[in-house]
């Protein structure tokens, strides 16, 4: 853990902010501003931001009323310069880095940072070698307006104007840095002494670099809106026509310069003059939207509700012919307990209030790159070389079959539930879902032969369905008159099924994602370790796995096809089975948490538990379940078959590459349920009571301690099952601890 | 906090009608214009196609996509180079399945050319020029199809763009072997008579006349081999000849020829012995080439091509023979060798300080060890490496390739190579011509190209002025020019194709495994200077056999055809399996 270590630093965070408001019955206004600083446990990682909002409402008259809310944020994002992980944003590569490389060798001696060969030192790159900043402006200026029309009451206009603007600035600065070589001694030179041999500038960056980049986002939205609100009698109407219209605009460029002649620093004038060291690109895109709404909302005696609505949506992304898609949505609620039947029965001294409501809606997606629905060739960004005196060449490539015909893709979702309040402290709510997606947009690879040698423009062609129920139970109380609580519950099922799905003609039934699914899993099943000498006699001759001839210490699987559908006596891609319906905790089926509060006289406590179950997830290490190289072997593999260990709960250890490592392969060995729970957070909040605050000449002032992401529990012991990957940045725990003040 | 708002009647109003002719404006304005946005980034098709530069650009990405270059493998399953660490391919090791090589990917750069030949015919532009684009076309197409064609055995001819309306239409059987051999000919003879006799300026490095007749006759020596000609039909080994020595007649005419200096076949860009290349500068056109270099002056991969014993036994010797183990001495290996041995190979204390590194670095490379603890452990030789020069993951041979290296490279710039790459060079013709010419009996030309081969390795021609070779008989010769494509097309990516075509899998079998060299410095002599001249501190080192597999080579027969790769299968039913591989189709049809 040494390299870790040496990198690490304490995180933490801070963030004030300061607000005045007021108004009268004529203009009410807002100014606000807030400081955030956050600095990450590894050097060079630290974000600031600045925000300054104004927001002031006026009444011009009795019937009109005018307001502008404006906001200015400016943010700084620092972080290190690491080649192998410039552009991840979960620094995988880092990481693993830190966790595994090197045992031998020590991040610094003295004070000097080591050199350990090819590797480079991480921890030095992180703290000396150039960094990454980018400053963002964002701008936001929405104007709105409501005008009430005199005669006709409960009738309205509302317009709003958003502009938004964002200007993006990228500083990219690497350099090497200078490394020492130590002496080395013992039987394979890998103990390190204090003596200093030579020094060396590190080989990464291999070429040291000062750039910008700058990104700047233009867009607006404007809206237009008429509303109608009364009320006659029992009956109330709401009715509503809006119009929306986006544009947006994208303008990209950067500019690089490469080698320093003299000495590396992070300013343009030091670097090459020569042009071939120079390096510009940029790019432009466009981007627009435009939508049509109504909606009409109408009640009777808060007993029956009722309201549609309707969206008629163009996109960009569609020939002109296609891209219009109508969403229509409508939904109904009976408030039961208002029914007269309902206050005169028996049932009213449990239930206080009885709700049902049901509820269709359609929403649009036109979530795939541009232009597919045009024929077109693309010039590459790349060139190619050749000639004498040589000179590059552009490359000019076919854009892909286009389909005119694609068009959004659907989404209906069907809704029922219950609220319900009973017993005076009891609240629960039930819903039953289910929503059919078609249309899916997305290319068609499989059903083509390989040897089209192309593939097909997006279709809208896939169908998913999915349902589930969630059931939410809350309970308040109080005991005397300084004690309350709260207890909320919810618990959540849901499940995805692929209708059709693109598929490759020929296809084994566990490749079939029609009829599963959505995040299922396939491998092999393994049947154990081959652990003992008449274990590897029962198999049959000429038995292979994956190619190669079994021996002890090798897990074993079962064969369960072949090329021709059954057995063949050697275990290959034709193995695999489905390992389960649910791989991932981005697919859970079932999740379930609990929300407490409890407060005392000035003193709250808020806790929330949430959790995940039936679910799966495959182990994966650094490097898919191989390792060599230099790096660390992970505690999984503690207990190996041996020789002197033919007990061991994982099979026989071999060097990457070696055939004989069948553990590498996905299958039910290294296969788990993920099931989790997680304290996500533990509030304790203290209001300081009024007389010390009237002291202080405060009007109210509250104390606050949290801890986010306190506990786990989980059968999933190796990392955390929420995170994507081995090596992917860590979930953190935060602790923190804030005031707040009225006045 | 108040403010005094005065609005009088008619400021209201008038704030009242603006704003209704506002929002009725904004209402009515259907801004269809919103969504009119155009695609910044496109060509229409109608300009490409008429267009002479346009339609050049889009032959140029073929030419991005296929041309060759700079080749390097891990273990290319041939007796050229040794396993890094023990880790011996899937090849070696007898455990490759039929997903263990996919070259269907072809497909695509073959959909790319035939989207290309479909539409030149009706190109508006100059018509000289779109016949020489079109020869360029078919050209790559022939390129395609041989690279699977000479793996598997026939595949779908696909000769148009396919439509997408009907899938049904799309899937096809395998064509026979001869039915593809044919169309490469036929695509490569349709070319030849497009293509121009050569290139000048800013086309310099486009396929000529002399690269479609190399290549031709690269084609046909592949196909009438024992691999594909089992019968030892002479009628292939005369089209063989024929085209090989169209190819030698037609470079001969045209200047081409053996450049003088072995060695500097690589670093003076585009010689005389240059016949079909892909060029690189820096900094618009560079690859990688850190796997080649040992890793004290490399970063971000190891272990590529590094020599075997088996290679380094294979150089002659200056005055001809061949290197005997039984008379000559490891330790002193290095002398007396032919140009190509110094120009390909690095040993221990070589002085060819051919990386900026030991430039700078005042250094050779040493690749012995002060202490060897296990000749043949988990990563094959472990111990303690010299500290003159460190080299951290080393390679088990104790040898380097130095062929085709950028010698500019240092560990920072590893990414930067530029040497260019001949993938087609005067001495393949000659051979080729050479080999065809002996299978059909002529073994005075065969020998001939054998003479003129060695002449410029700077082999001495010695009494009986047969620079060494003694063979005589069409076997023997046979034997020769197997022995001499191994050393002069080392690390061209040529040998494991040459393997298959002779069928000598047994030869590889019997080795039992790649050999190295481990190199000891005996117990009480100093270390070296960097410097140090080799040949007069040879005595401070012993050198000791070493195998270098995990196990004795256990190569299968059943790999000198490939097997389809299940994902191909499962994507066409009508696609049949080799019967080598458990299928039905026989690639010597």
């Amino acid at each position: 853990m040494d390299y870790y270590n040496a990198a690490y630093r304490n995180p933490n965070n801070q963030k004030h902010s300061l607000s005045i408001s007021g108004g009268s019955d004529k203009v009410t206004y807002y100014i606000g501003g807030s400081y955030f600083d956050e600095n990450g446990f590894l050097p060079q990682v630290w974000f600031k931001k600045y925000n300054l909002r104004a927001n002031v409402q006026a009444k011009l008259s009795k019937n009109l009323t005018v307001g502008i809310n404006l906001s200015d944020n400016y943010g700084t994002r620092n972080r290190f310069n690491f080649t192998y992980d410039y552009g991840s944003t979960d620094l995988n590569n880092l990481w693993g880095k830190l966790l595994y490389w090197n045992v031998f060798s020590p991040a610094y001696i003295d004070g000097k940072p080591v050199n350990p060969g090819w590797l480079g030192n991480p921890v030095e790159m992180m703290k000396n070698g150039g960094y990454w900043r980018n400053q963002d402006q964002h701008l936001d200026a929405l104007l709105n307006l409501e005008y009430k029309i005199p005669g006709v009451p409960g009738l309205l206009v509302k317009a709003s104007y958003s502009n938004n603007s964002d200007n993006s600035f990228i500083k990219n600065f690497a350099k090497k840095q200078l490394l020492y070589n130590f002496q080395t001694s013992g039987t394979n030179n890998l103990i390190y002494e204090n003596k200093v041999l030579s020094t060396v500038l590190s080989g990464d960056p291999g070429t040291e670099y000062i750039g910008n980049e700058y990104t700047k986002t233009n867009s607006y939205q404007l809206n237009g809106q008429i509303n109608y609100d009364n009320q006659f009698g029992k009956h109330h109407i709401n009715a509503l026509a809006a119009y929306e219209q986006y544009e947006y605009q994208y303008n990209y460029f950067s500019m690089y310069r490469y080698n320093f002649p003299l000495f590396p620093t992070d300013q343009f004038f030091a670097a090459s003059g020569n042009p071939s060291d120079w390096s510009t690109s940029g790019n432009e895109s466009q981007d627009g939207r435009l939508s049509y709404i109504g909606r009409l909302n109408y009640d009777y005696g808060g007993k029956y509700l009722f309201s549609s609505s309707v969206r008629r949506d163009g996109s960009i992304k569609f020939a002109p012919n296609k891209r219009w898609g109508w969403f229509p949505s409508a939904a109904a609620g009976w408030v039961i307990s208002k029914e007269n039947f309902f206050q005169s029965s028996k049932v009213q001294n449990f239930i206080d209030m009885l709700k049902l409501r049901l509820s269709f809606g359609s929403t649009g997606n036109d979530a795939i790159g541009g232009w597919q629905w045009q024929d077109q060739y693309n010039i590459s960004s790349s060139t190619y070389y050749m000639g004498s005196p040589g000179t590059t060449v552009p490359r000019l490539t076919y854009g892909g079959i286009p389909n005119p015909n694609i068009t959004w893709e659907k989404s209906n979702s069907y809704n029922v539930g219950i609220d319900m309040n009973f017993l005076k402290n009891f609240t629960f709510t039930t819903e039953l879902w289910l929503r059919h997606t078609y249309d899916i947009l997305g290319p068609r690879i499989l059903v083509l032969p390989v040897e089209f040698g192309g593939t097909m423009p997006a279709v809208n062609y896939g169908k998913v369905d999915s349902k589930g129920l969630e059931i939410e139970l809350g309970y308040n109380n109080n005991i005397g008159r300084d004690f309350s609580y709260n207890i909320r519950g919810n618990f959540g099922l849901a499940t995805t099924k692929v209708i059709e799905e693109d598929v490759a003609s020929n296809a084994q039934e566990v490749d079939n994602p029609n009829g599963k699914t959505l995040n299922y899993g396939k491998g092999l099943k393994a049947t154990g370790i081959i652990r003992t000498q008449s274990d590897l006699a029962k198999l049959p001759s000429g038995y292979t796995i994956y190619g190669t001839a079994p021996v002890l210490g090798m897990m074993n699987f079962a064969d369960v096809s072949g090329p021709n559908g059954s057995p063949d006596g050697k275990i290959d891609d034709y193995d695999r089975v489905v390992l389960g319906n649910y791989f991932g905790s981005g697919g859970a089926p079932i999740s379930y948490g609990l929300k407490v509060n409890f407060q005392y006289k000035g003193f709250t406590v808020d806790m929330l538990f949430a959790g995940l179950a039936g679910f799966k997830v495959s182990y994966n290490d650094a490097w898919g379940r191989n390792f060599g190289g230099g790096g660390k072997i992970p505690l999984y593999h503690a207990d190996s078959w041996s020789e002197s260990n033919p007990n061991g709960t994982t099979p026989k250890l071999y060097p990457w590459g070696d055939g004989r490592a069948t553990y590498t392969y996905t299958s039910s060995f290294n296969t788990y349920d993920g099931s989790f729970l997680r304290m996500k957070y533990l509030n304790l909040g203290y209001n300081i009571p009024a007389e010390v605050m009237k002291k202080a000449g405060l009007k109210g002032a509250q104390i606050f301690v949290s801890g986010t992401n306190l506990f786990l529990w989980s059968k999933f012991k190796f990392y955390d099952p929420e995170i994507a990957q081995f090596m992917s940045y860590p979930e953190m725990k935060a602790f923190s601890l804030g005031i707040n003040l009225q006045f | 906090m108040h403010f005094k708002i005065l609005l009088n009647y008619k400021m209201k109003k008038k704030i009242f009608i603006s704003f209704t002719v506002l929002s009725a404006g904004l209402l009515l304005f259907s801004c269809s214009k919103v969504l009119d946005k155009a695609n910044l980034t496109a060509v229409s098709p109608s300009s490409v196609w008429s267009n002479a530069d346009i339609a050049n650009a889009y032959l140029n990405n073929i030419y991005a996509n296929m041309m060759p270059g700079n080749t390097a493998t891990h273990d290319n399953a041939s007796d050229e180079e040794v396993p890094y660490q023990r880790q011996s391919s899937a090849w070696i090791q007898g455990t490759a399945t039929f997903d263990s090589w996919n070259n269907f990917g072809q497909y695509s750069n073959i959909r790319t050319i035939n989207i290309l030949l479909a539409n030149i015919d009706k190109a508006t532009f100059d018509p000289s020029a779109a016949s020489a684009i079109k020869g360029q076309g078919l050209f790559w197409r022939a390129w395609a199809y041989y690279s699977m064609v000479k793996g598997y055995g026939g595949v779908p001819l696909i000769l148009e763009p396919q439509s997408a309306e009907d899938l049904t239409t799309l899937a096809l059987p395998r064509n026979k072997t001869s039915e593809c051999i044919t169309q490469i000919i036929k695509d490569l003879d349709d070319a030849i008579a497009l293509l121009p006799d050569s290139w000048s300026g800013n086309d310099v490095g486009r396929i000529d006349k002399a690269a479609a007749l190399a290549f031709k006759g690269r084609v046909l020596l592949f196909f009438a081999s024992p691999l594909f000609n089992p019968s030892n039909d002479q009628t292939k080994w005369q089209a063989a000849y024929d085209a090989t020595l169209a190819a030698k007649t037609f470079c001969d005419a045209h200047g081409k020829g053996l450049y003088p200096e072995y060695s500097k076949i690589w670093d003076d860009e585009l010689n005389k012995e240059v016949i079909m290349v892909r060029r690189f500068n820096y900094p618009q056109a560079t690859y990688f080439q850190g796997g080649l270099l040992p890793l004290n002056w490399s970063k971000d991969d190891v272990g590529y091509d590094r020599p075997s014993l088996e290679l380094v036994n294979a150089f002659p010797m200056r005055d001809g023979s061949a290197w005997n183990p039984a008379t000559m001495s490891y330790d002193t290996l290095f002398r007396h060798r032919d140009d190509r041995f110094y120009a390909d190979i690095y040993y221990n204390g070589s002085p060819n300080q051919y990386i900026a590194g030991m430039v700078q670095g005042n250094t050779y490379l040493w690749t012995y060890f002060d202490n060897i603890t296990n000749l043949y452990g988990n990563t094959g030789l472990e111990g303690a490496h010299n500290q003159v020069t460190t080299d951290p993951l080393w390679s088990n041979s104790s040898f380097y390739r130095t062929k085709a290296i950028d010698h500019t490279l240092t560990q920072g710039t590893v990414y930067n190579a530029a040497v260019d790459w001949p993938e087609i060079r005067y001495a393949e013709v000659l051979m080729n011509y050479g080999e065809a010419a002996n299978e059909i009996g002529k073994t005075d030309e065969a020998l001939q190209v054998l003479y003129q081969i060695r002449a410029r390795a700077n082999i001495l021609p010695g009494a009986s002025n047969n620079y060494g070779i003694t063979a005589t008989s069409q076997s023997d010769i046979r034997i020769a020019y197997q022995n001499e494509r191994f050393v002069e097309f080392c690390f061209e990516g040529k040998r494991f194709d040459d393997l298959r075509r002779w069928r000598l899998f047994g030869y590889l079998r019997s080795l039992p495994q790649r050999h190295g060299l481990a190199i000891l410095l005996k117990p009480g002599q100093p270390d070296v200077n960097p410097l140090d001249d080799i040949n007069t501190i040879w005595n401070r080192f012993t050198s000791t056999v070493i195998e270098t597999d995990v196990k004795d080579i256990a190569i299968q027969d059943q790999y000198y055809f490939y097997g389809i790769p299940k994902a191909v299968l499962d994507r066409n039913a009508k696609l049949q399996q080799n019967k080598d591989w458990g299928g039905t189709f026989d690639p010597l049809q």
